[in-house]
């Protein structure tokens, strides 16, 4: 039988070697030489009887055979690891340390599922579109102006056609408008959208057809479509809706399809319209009204197009540098276009702060795997001692770990079920794209892998200490004491979880202190809680009709007036906090308007004369507009924008300014500046405009209440209907709650952070207290010692004390860098606070060293209960 | 594991199994002794592969149907020094059992006429 003849070639050992190691660790450490003699004979044994033909029907039964023995072997191993580890969380001892796991793996994971499915659902979903990322967004610019965000003009829109980094080009405007269709006239958000806007978007209608570029031609039957919320709520999803005709502002459509409710970008479009022609604007390249959406075309990239844009902009500016002076456009992801920056920004933080909160979770369940592996290291020398190998331990140990983590994490996904459904409600209306909300295949994936890190996380380090241990000396320590030995091990993972809780707790104290500063920001007018609002959209806007809309509202702000509780109204084009803004360049008559450098962008406002006492805004020079006798060329400014056009100082009163539409005002009054947009920017220059000029289609009511402004809604309401019974009239908002909704989001993600900073501490400061404890439980001895040779009890706190706090204070220190090094991404979303005031950074510091301290001191009292004549009579 | 109905709580026995507990059934064999052992009693016609055949040692160890025994060389063999295995009384009480349990389905094959041709 003696075959050293054949020898059994290198690689083929090598390969074999591979293979061996899908069996679990410690059986190969049983049985892999064994395996690799009893294959190194049968090869020879195949090669000798049957040549090549055997060894290759070697290979391939060695590897079936392998694969098959190995998953099963695996799989027994660890129905046998889950077994035990079931047993040892849910055994006697145990079941406190595991409840205590449970709970703070579950809050952890839960935070982090549900902070996840957020910012999955606003940034990282794919939107409802064909190839979502090629859609893009042209914003126009004009650095010189300091515009980084901007609408579009329609003879631009028109010229940016020749490029050819894009298959679609479409542009959408805001056309909120009335419907009437027999029953109660309703106010609806509508846009108007070039032909091809759902071919761009590859969106389908959900039923009827979209529109065709013939419905877009002048003199065509005017043709709609309405969207499924719609269709369902007023035509109970009928499929006969489509064909019927509905009057838009009073002019006739034939609804064609119903749009899909969800467009990406908004989700409260109920009425779509195709582009027209606006006489107004569409004629001049300075009137910038168009949200343009594009399609990339294939193959090119976002610079390539961006590159082209550029140079078709630059050319433009040189053919019409009068209005496109200064003008560029930026080409981005239609993302970026739904998702502020600062809204983006903030949930990068927030996720980054439940992601911190999961570590201080995860090192928590560490330390206590630890304390509880020191009590088990009698079970763990006596499994060595009978031969268990440390990889079957370590993977046990994994094991019971991942057992853990599953658990917890699965309880952690009811909460994250639970706290989604609860987002739904808690969002502020603000944040893009929150109707999606749900947890999906990715955020799963997410928060298994969250599950196996943690699993690691709390069991890797405590094993490897477990284990380090050789076995007589496991066995040693374990008789002589239950509790194992010093753990240098614990005192750094308390050090690292505090100073995780310190990165979190500067990170939640500098956003409170913005967001205070925030709430208390001077707005520009008084009592937002009495000022009550609502906007009205005026379904006559034919040239004759400007007149017949100006009596209306005149007389409505008399009939308004009139009510009882009501101290003054007028109308507005738009009024602070409301979601839509208009702006022009302006100069000092003379210059040339939207030159930069020399003209201001401003924001522009149609006003009736007592708006200023309605919202209370004071006066500073001059006076206001006079009631029906208005010359339409007045205009009051902004106190700011008077400094910024006449920076000298001179008296602006009776000047005049040339505005982008050529148009000359003459300035009688000025007031003072009032927060237009939100909360966290400076005041916006602004000019105000009589109601003698022009008079928009939608204009706001708004009424300074003496009383309840709630009581006031159904008499004016009712007011309304007395001059036009065909009126609809949307909600009504008290300015208190749009200055609210305009801070809802930063001060959820406050709330949030703060929550998160709060539990992490909560956590960091129950490690502290157990470490120290448990330090003083080891020291007994040595404490009882110093107590026999005369130290007071207050130098034995101290002594216990004094170790802990050091290790507190590293951490806090360690913590302080780190907050120190991520400040710069918490400081976009600040307001009036630096993110590294060190007045925060020395408070925040100082506060958790006693929470510390605190948590330092209330273990080591123990020390002055010992006894030392008792303890060292036992020792 | 003595226990007559544990040992029967293992029945039926997959066939690496049975075939293993026969091989050691007269002598102490290594691993590959047994695999050999197989081979012949079997006319080449079962090979056991080193998985299936380690993996059911470590399972025969585990129940206590076999013990292993102190390495020491083949005197037939290369120079490695192998592991030896042997049959326990519970293991031998096993095999018997899964032959009386095969015995048993023979004959109730064989009454209902289902009788192998031959060739």
């Amino acid at each position: 039988m003696r075959s050293a003849t054949t020898k059994v070639p290198a690689w083929a050992d090598r390969v074999y070697t591979a293979l061996l190691r899908a069996y679990p660790a410690s059986f190969r450490e049983e049985y892999a030489g064994e395996m690799r003699a009893a294959f190194r004979s049968r090869w020879r044994e195949e090669r000798r009887e049957r040549g090549l033909l055997g060894v290759a029907r070697l290979w391939i039964a060695v590897l079936a055979d392998t694969l098959a023995t190995a998953v099963r072997s695996q799989g027994e191993m660890l129905a046998r690891d889950v077994r035990y580890g079931w047993r040892s969380l849910t055994g006697r001892p145990s079941w406190s340390f595991t409840a205590a796991a449970l709970l703070t793996l579950a809050l952890g994971i839960g935070a982090v599922t549900t902070i996840y499915t957020v910012v999955h659902t606003v940034l990282l979903a794919p939107l409802p579109y064909r190839g979502p990322d090629r859609v893009v967004h042209l914003r126009d610019v004009n650095p010189g102006l300091g515009i980084e965000d901007f609408s579009s003009s329609m003879p631009n829109f028109r010229s940016w056609q020749e490029a050819r980094g894009f298959s679609h080009l479409t542009a959408l405007r805001i056309a909120d408008s009335n419907l009437t269709d027999g029953s109660e006239p309703l106010k609806v958000s509508g846009l108007k959208v070039s032909a091809n806007f759902w071919d761009m978007l590859g969106m389908r209608p959900v039923a009827g057809r979209a529109f065709l570029p013939a419905d877009d031609v002048q003199g065509r039957a005017p043709v709609a479509m309405i969207s499924e919320g719609l269709w369902r709520r007023r035509y109970g999803g009928d499929p006969a809706a489509i064909g019927r005709t509905v009057d838009v502002n009073l002019v006739p459509h034939v609804i064609i399809g119903i749009a899909p409710q969800d467009v990406g970008f908004a989700s409260n479009i109920d009425l779509w319209m195709p582009l027209g022609y606006d006489p107004e604007a569409d004629d001049s390249r300075g009137d910038h009204r168009l949200i343009v959406l594009g399609r990339l075309a294939p193959g090119v990239t976002l610079q390539q197009a961006q590159q082209e844009m550029v140079g078709l902009t630059s050319r433009l500016e040189q053919e019409f540098p009068e209005a496109n002076k200064g003008w560029s456009v930026v080409v981005e992801p239609i993302r970026d276009f739904i998702v502020a920056d600062a809204v983006a920004q903030r949930l990068r933080i927030l996720l980054a702060a439940v992601a911190l909160l999961l570590l201080v979770a995860a090192t928590n369940v560490a330390n206590l795997q630890i304390a509880r592996a020191g009590g088990r290291l009698r079970e763990i020398g006596v499994r060595l001692a009978l031969g268990a190998s440390r990889a079957r331990l370590v993977r046990q140990m994994l094991t019971e770990n991942l057992l853990l983590a599953t658990a917890g994490g699965a309880a952690g996904l009811v909460l994250a079920w639970a706290g989604v459904r609860a987002s739904a409600a808690w969002l502020p209306v603000s944040l893009p794209r929150r109707e999606t909300l749900a947890i999906d295949l990715p955020v799963l994936l997410v928060a298994a892998l969250c599950i196996v890190l943690t699993a690691l996380l709390t069991g890797l380090l405590p094993a490897r200490l477990a284990l380090r241990s050789n076995v007589q000396e496991a066995l040693q320590q374990a008789g002589r004491s239950t509790t194992g030995g010093r753990s240098p091990a614990r005192h750094a993972l308390v050090a690292a979880q505090l100073a995780l809780a310190t990165t979190l707790v500067v990170g939640a104290a500098l956003l409170t202190q913005s967001l205070v500063r925030l709430q208390k920001v001077a707005l520009g007018f008084a009592d937002p809680e009495h000022l009550l609002t609502t906007p009205i959209t005026r379904s006559l806007t034919a040239e004759d009709a400007a007149d017949r809309n100006l009596d209306f509202y005149h007389a409505l702000i008399e009939e308004v007036r009139a009510l009882p509780g009501v101290a003054a109204a007028a109308v507005s084009s738009e009024v602070p906090f409301g979601d839509q803004t208009t702006e022009m360049p302006v100069v000092p008559a003379g210059g040339s308007p939207g030159v930069p450098g020399e003209s201001v962008q401003a924001n522009w406002r149609i006003v009736t004369a007592d708006f200023f006492r309605t919202m209370q805004i004071p006066l500073r020079r001059g006076r206001t507009f006079e009631e029906g006798r208005e010359p339409w060329q007045s205009m009051i400014l902004s106190e700011g924008l008077a400094r910024q056009l006449w920076p000298d100082g001179r008296d602006p009163i009776g000047r005049e300014v040339t505005l982008g539409n050529r148009k000359t005002f003459t300035i009688v009054g000025v007031v003072g500046d009032v927060r237009q947009l939100e909360l966290g920017k400076d005041p916006t220059p602004t000019m105000y405009i009589s109601t003698s000029w022009i008079i928009l289609p939608t204009m706001t009511l708004v009424v300074r209440t003496r009383t309840d402004p709630a009581a006031l809604v159904q008499p004016i309401r009712q007011a309304v209907a007395r001059l036009d019974p065909h009126q609809p009239v949307s909600a009504f908002q008290t300015m208190r709650s749009a200055v609210a909704a305009n801070a809802a989001e930063p001060r959820l993600n406050t709330v949030l952070v703060a929550s998160f900073a709060g539990l992490a501490l909560l956590l960091a400061v129950v490690g502290v207290a157990g470490v120290v404890g448990y330090s003083v439980g080891q020291r007994t001895r040595e404490l009882a010692v110093r107590l026999a040779l005369g130290a007071s009890r207050g130098q034995a706190v101290r002594h216990v004390m004094s170790g802990g706090l050091a290790m507190c204070a590293m951490g806090i220190l360690c913590g302080v860098g780190a907050a120190l090094a991520l400040g710069r991404a918490l400081a976009s979303v600040l307001f009036g606070v630096d993110a590294h005031d060190p007045l925060t950074l020395l408070g925040t510091s100082a506060a958790l060293l006693a929470a510390a301290a605190l948590a330092c001191w209330l273990p080591a009292r123990r020390a002055t209960r010992i006894s030392p004549s008792l303890t060292l009579r036992e020792g | 594991m003595s226990h007559h109905d544990d040992l029967e709580s293992l029945l039926p026995l997959p066939p690496a199994t049975f075939h293993i507990l026969v091989a050691l059934s007269d002598a102490d064999r290594h691993g590959y002794g047994i695999m050999q052992e197989v081979a012949q009693r079997t006319g080449g016609k079962t090979k056991l592969n080193p998985g299936t055949l380690y993996t059911t040692i470590q399972r025969l160890l585990e129940k206590g149907l076999i013990v292993e025994l102190n390495e020491r060389r083949d005197p037939d063999e290369d120079d490695e020094r192998r592991r030896y295995y042997r049959l326990t009384r519970s293991g031998r009480r096993v095999a018997q059992l899964e032959l009386a349990r095969l015995t048993e389905m023979v004959a109730l094959g064989r009454r209902a006429g289902l009788v192998p041709e031959k060739g």
